[in-house]
């Protein structure tokens, strides 16, 4: 069968400042009819560029395509005018995107950016148009499809306007849709949302799918077939149960190996890929994963391999055979914290002994927005409402929820960045919040903190060794040799080379900015860490790497976490326990193992049926959770889930459940726990 | 950009050592030669008195230019400090400081420059505070976006739960990071406060030092326009020339300041 | 909408009281009276003394302030010290010619400056982007007045076509419009090219031609309606500063307006003509920032639904 799209060794260049640098190298894809494939790779693999290629999109950013061809149903793209090119784009090939928010023009309605596609590219009339578009909204699952087509994009919640900019997408009926990340930035159940309906319109139109993501999970629960890249080049490509079964190449087995699964063992050091993707500009020669390979031989750092064709699969290896014979190369040991792990077993025995480091009594943050000519209208967010928790010393806390749970508002309450509206937060018995004027900075030097975004949350005019030695010049007023010497110890500690001390924070990968942040926080020994998505923006292999150090360092330093995050693989690993916030509440706190093998709260439940799982053979078969979080400015009455549980009853409805206990360390808010 | 840098240097070199590129002195009335068109002898012309324009304008530039960067270190160092203030404080500071800016920004500049140098009495000092005065809210608005678009960066953040001191943070953190947009418009502001102060003077704000500047010698051609074209001609090409190069310089820091070009 | 403009109008009361008082005390406080600038150096001290006592300026300052404000607020300008009429009446008459300058400069510079710089944009790093570029720095650098004596020479002097001065005609008012227009195009086409530039490496833009939209349509309907948003602002800091322009301007092109008046009010001292026309300029400026606000409500569907 001849396939819908065929890229045939294409490469493309971008120009700046004159020079040319090449960003794809020879990719070959196809994808047949009603087929979804997936393309996955780190950042900087050179997927996204690979589909605007394709769209002919990167004609207008300098890009040139300088070999190879482009084909769709026997059509070269890649000699069209440019007019002939526009008239396909949207009507043959569509594409939706990572972020549906700058995807779509802000200041024109949903309805008018779905019926200038239809009048471009159908005979209908404008008002037919409308009618159209009416009907495709409603078709990915818009409600009251009237009213949105009036609303402008940002009175949209991030799940609709993915859902909108899928209705343009869908609106000529193209034959091959391509998607890029289009669910990264959307929370876990409306992630799994996006997927079923993706799915359901492959089968409707029978319509090609070229699914870009960097998460393996996804591409499990979707993909037919998966083509991998790596530094501008396809290293891989196999039908999807092929290669969750056996990888060929020593990079899909390394991203596979780094995937954090549902049933790992707790207990072992995550695996990880040294070393991260090189830039563009400065590749190694030979094969592009040379560096990072366990397998490397002088043949891989002289020559590069072709992707050649094995039993229906391609790699691009020239230990493909040494690979499938020998046993993996795991080169660090990679036994560590099991005897912590106890600890957290007997946890609620241990409580009763002593107290906790740190307890979180009925904290309550609201924001409040003022309207009115004299802002006599006062509406108040509940970000967080009336939560209550403790962390035991040495212990992990996670803390997981969706966007707008409240769970980095309390997370910034605890480092008093935020003022709690009322509640206390006891660190080693003494209020933090209403701590006397003296003593307002001890607190803040036993409790330190990482944050998500390695770019924002480190100055980037200082020098690294300034950057770490803050603490310690604020808290110890070390300066000159002094600081430098504790700082170079902290930089040995997470692993930066000493040397760097004089440098600035844009000469570092995203993955090293984070061992900046961390080494900012350990160094003046701290307590308490809270890291918010400390993780949450790193390339797979690279979140490995950080997750094991926060754990090595966790048992040097005898340290405990207060661990937010959405991922909840990632927390699951590393969490000691757990606790789940909706709507400003903490609806259910366990023990990691108890959480996720009887999760009792129906949230939870679906929380973590949405969470795609790295294994083709089990794909869901089931949507968990229907509709999206209701807004905190106006929550619902009675338990704040009920208007998405399935178990829901008039109780529920009326009266707020309470966080009580229903096992050993097993709290959970609901009338009806499972 | 070179030939920018050239001119610039030209002009600082004229006000700085002007005895030594003049090729005579700008006290010198010579009756004989008034209103001569540019020859060899006079470069570009003489003006009503006999005086050399050249020589005139090479003389007048040290008082451009010290409007120029007088008003802008005074002007633009004021209007940052309450940009900072106001936008680090926030709350009612910022309120008041705005309205302020609102007030002064509502009379326009040059009546407001003309106003307080009348109210002064004129002299080279009193034309250097009069333009400060006037683009104080300019620098002050640019200042204050800047630092609240800095302050909600993440590392201010960082800082705060570090529990390093307010000032600190200040100082620090926040003017570091707001110094290239002040550095540009700054840059660019010499031109415009030169701008100003040639209107001034045009005005008839009056013979303000015995050496007349640029926009004096300018106003004065004005008379002579449809007999003597090069007096007013010459020093308003000189006007410009300085102030497309100090913009040129200008649009070059602000290119490299971008982060997004590093 | 309506409590934002009723709360903006309550604002732009308190801004314009604030104004006219700043510019009094200026006036006041420093150095200098006037009746001894109207009299000369050759007033024998009755003469100075009497005309203290008729202008009022015998009393403290304080006094003179509350008595000003109080007229002020009953609509009262006060009468100029020099012709003893009404200011009001003196700058009404004025105004017409002064908003009619303002009104053609600010359509030269709107049109001129954003043909320009969307001009620029589209052809980035072409000649025409550097032709424009060129000219726009140029017109930002000159000194009005000089652009002015330039026009007059040219096209009155040299060529004849239009006259150089007076006020009445449409002919009349070409070379002033042009003179001040240019100067703010050249700003304004700077701004242009930039928003443009921005909102062309805006994610959407990315959407709308993979939509298939024609380039000209994601030009024409989208990037500048999203370009407009920055335009507006500069436009409305262009309109302030136009009334410095109109003064220099008018003075160029011997006019008559508020600018010329004002000038010889400041030079001579005349402070209630000053403070009427400060105040006119105050009022001038928060319209134009009302309007500015406004039409943001139009261009951007996010600060529609704030207000």
């Amino acid at each position: 069968m001849k396939p819908l799209l065929e890229v045939k060794e294409l490469s493309v260049d971008f120009y700046k400042h004159g020079n040319a640098i090449n960003v794809i190298d020879k990719v070959n894809l196809r994808i047949n009819s009603g087929e979804i494939v997936c393309m996955i790779g780190e950042s900087g693999s050179g997927k996204t560029i690979t589909s605007l290629s394709i769209m002919r999109l990167i004609d207008f950013n300098s890009g040139k395509i300088t070999h190879g061809d482009i084909e769709l149903s026997g059509v070269s793209l890649v000699t069209l005018t440019k007019q002939e090119i526009s008239v396909l784009r949207g009507k043959k090939i569509a594409m939706i995107f990572q972020e549906p928010m700058s995807a779509l023009d802000p200041v024109f309605t949903i309805g008018d950016q779905i019926v200038e596609v239809l009048i471009r590219h159908t005979n209908l009339t404008k008002p037919a148009a409308r009618e159209q578009a009416i009907t495709l909204l409603q078709r990915v699952g818009i409600p009251e499809p009237e009213v949105r087509m009036k609303q402008y994009p940002y009175e949209l919640s991030g799940g609709m306007r993915q859902r909108a900019m899928i209705a343009i997408a869908l609106a000529c009926e193209p034959e091959l849709l391509i998607a890029d990340e289009p669910t990264t930035a959307l929370d876990v159940t409306i992630q799994a949302q996006i997927l079923n309906l993706l799915k359901e319109i492959r089968d409707e139109f029978n319509m090609s799918i070229l699914f870009i993501t960097h998460d393996l999970g996804i591409a499990a629960e979707i993909a037919d077939r998966i083509v991998v890249m790596y530094a501008g080049k396809v290293i891989e490509q196999a039908a999807v149960h092929e290669l969750f079964e056996q990888p060929f190449h020593p990079y899909t087995s390394g991203l596979l190996q780094s995937v954090v699964t549902m049933d790992s063992d707790r207990t072992e050091k995550l695996f990880t890929i040294n070393g991260s993707i090189p830039s563009l500009s400065e590749l190694p020669t030979g094969c592009r994963f040379h560096p990072r390979c366990a397998y490397a031989t002088d043949r891989c750092r002289s020559e590069e391999p072709e992707l050649v064709s094995q039993s229906g699969r391609e790699a691009a290896c020239w230990n493909i055979e040494k690979l499938l014979h020998e046993p993996q190369q795991q080169v660090e040991p990679k036994r560590i914290i099991a005897a912590d792990r106890a600890i957290a077993a007997s946890f609620e025995h241990e409580q009763k002994q002593r107290l906790p480091l740190l307890e979180v009594r009925a904290i309550k943050k609201y924001f409040s927005i003022e309207q009115g000519l004299f802002k006599q209208n006062k509406k108040l967010i509940h970000a967080v409402d009336d939560v209550s928790f403790q962390i035991g010393k040495g212990e992990t806390f996670g803390l997981v929820g969706e966007s707008g749970c409240g769970k980095s508002t309390l997370g910034r309450v605890l480092l008093q960045l935020e003022q709690a509206t009322s509640g206390q937060v006891l660190f080693e018995g003494k209020d933090v919040l209403r701590a006397p004027a003296g003593e307002w900075k001890s607190s803040r030097r036993d409790i330190q903190f990482v944050f998500q975004d390695p770019y924002g949350s480190i100055n980037p005019r200082w020098k690294v060794g300034d950057i770490i030695g803050e603490p310690l010049w604020v808290h110890e007023s070390l300066k000159g040799q002094a600081k430098r010497q504790k700082v170079v110890e902290v930089m040995e500690l997470v692993g930066l080379n000493p040397a760097a001390y004089d440098r600035l924070p844009h000469e570092f990968s995203g993955g090293q900015r984070q061992r900046i942040s961390i080494a900012r926080a350990i160094a003046l020994k701290p307590k308490f860490i809270v890291a918010d998505e400390a993780v949450s923006a790193l390339d797979v292999s690279v979140q490995s790497q950080i997750v094991n150090l926060m754990q090595e360092l966790q048992g040097q330093l005898d340290l405990s976490y207060l661990f937010i995050a959405h991922g909840l693989n990632i927390v699951r690993h590393i969490s000691d326990r757990i606790g789940v916030m909706y709507l400003g509440k903490l609806v259910e706190i366990a023990t990691t193992d108890e959480l996720f093998a009887h999760p009792a709260h129906h949230y939870t439940k679906a929380l973590l049926a949405a969470i795609p799982l790295p294994d083709p053979t089990r794909r869901k078969t089931f949507l968990p959770l229907q509709g999206e979080m209701p807004s905190p400015a106006n929550p619902p009455t009675g338990c704040r889930f009920h208007t998405r549980c399935t178990a829901a009853t008039d109780l529920c409805k009326k009266i707020e459940p309470a966080l009580q206990r229903i096992g050993p360390g097993h709290l959970a808010a609901c009338h009806y726990p499972a | 950009m070179l030939s920018a840098s050239l001119i610039i240097v030209f002009i600082v070199a004229c006000a700085i050592f002007p005895e030594w590129i003049a090729p005579y002195s700008p006290l010198d009335m010579n009756v004989n030669h008034i209103l001569q068109p540019p020859s060899a002898a006079y470069l570009l012309g003489t003006d009503q008195f006999g005086r050399d324009v050249f020589t005139l304008l090479v003389y007048g530039s040290r008082q451009s230019l010290l409007t120029g960067i007088g008003s802008v270190l005074i002007g633009g160092l004021a209007g940052a400090l309450c940009g900072l203030l106001a936008g680090y404080h926030g709350r009612w500071l910022d309120t008041f400081f705005m309205r302020l800016i609102d007030v002064v920004m509502s009379i326009p500049g040059i009546l407001l420059a003309l106003a307080i140098s009348v109210a002064l009495g004129s002299g080279p000092l009193t034309i250097i505070l009069a333009i400060s005065v006037a683009v104080i809210p300019g620098y002050a608005r640019v200042m204050r976006g800047q630092v609240i678009a800095v302050k909600s960066r993440q590392f201010i953040d960082a800082a705060r739960a570090i529990g390093t001191p307010n000032r600190e943070i200040m100082l620090r953190h926040i003017l570091p990071n707001c110094l290239s947009p002040m550095l540009v418009m700054m840059t660019t502001g010499i031109g415009f406060s030169i701008l100003i102060s040639s209107a001034l003077s045009f005005l008839g704000l009056g013979e303000i030092s015995e050496i007349p500047d640029w926009g004096y010698l300018l106003s004065q051609g004005r008379s002579y326009m449809t007999i003597a074209w090069w007096i007013a001609t010459f020093p308003g090409l000189a006007i410009t020339c300085l102030v497309v190069s100090v913009n040129l310089i200008g649009d070059e820091l602000r290119n490299r300041l971008d982060p997004r070009n590093s | 909408m309506f409590m934002f403009v009723i709360r903006r109008l309550l604002v732009s009361i308190m801004v314009v009281l604030a104004s006219v008082t700043l510019v009094f005390f200026i006036l006041n406080v420093l150095p200098g009276n006037p009746a001894e600038m109207m009299l000369g150096p050759n007033a024998t001290p009755e003469t100075l003394q009497n005309l203290n006592e008729s202008l009022g300026l015998n009393k403290s300052l304080l006094v003179q302030y509350f008595d000003y404000m109080r007229g002020f607020l009953k609509g009262d300008l006060g009468e100029s010290f020099i012709t003893k009429k009404p200011v009001i009446d003196q700058l009404l008459a004025q105004l017409p010619a002064t908003l009619s300058l303002a009104g053609a400069s600010i359509a030269i510079a709107v049109i001129l400056g954003m043909v320009l710089g969307v001009l620029s944009a589209v052809y980035q790093n072409k000649a025409i982007d550097y032709v424009v570029r060129m000219i726009s720095l140029f017109s930002i650098s000159m000194p009005t007045f000089w652009l002015g004596i330039l026009l007059i020479l040219i096209f009155s002097v040299h060529l004849q076509w239009l006259p150089a001065i007076g006020n009445g005609s449409l002919r009349q008012l070409i070379l002033p419009a042009c003179c001040l227009g240019i100067a703010s195009a050249g700003s304004l086409s700077r701004l242009v090219r930039n928003s443009v530039l921005e909102v062309l490496n805006e994610q959407f833009v990315v959407t709308l031609r993979a939509k298939g939209l024609p380039e000209k349509l994601v030009l024409c309907k989208h990037v500048l309606r999203n370009a407009l948003i920055p335009t507006v602002t500069m436009i409305g800091i262009v309109a302030g500063e136009l009334l410095s322009g109109a003064v220099v301007t008018e003075t160029v092109f011997s006019r008559q307006g508020i600018g010329r008046v004002v000038v010889e009010a400041i030079m001579q001292k005349d402070i209630p003509l000053v403070q009427a026309a400060i105040l006119i300029a105050a009022i001038f400026y928060i319209i134009v920032n009302l309007l500015v606000d406004i039409s943001y409500t139009y261009i951007d569907p996010r600060i529609r639904s704030k207000h």
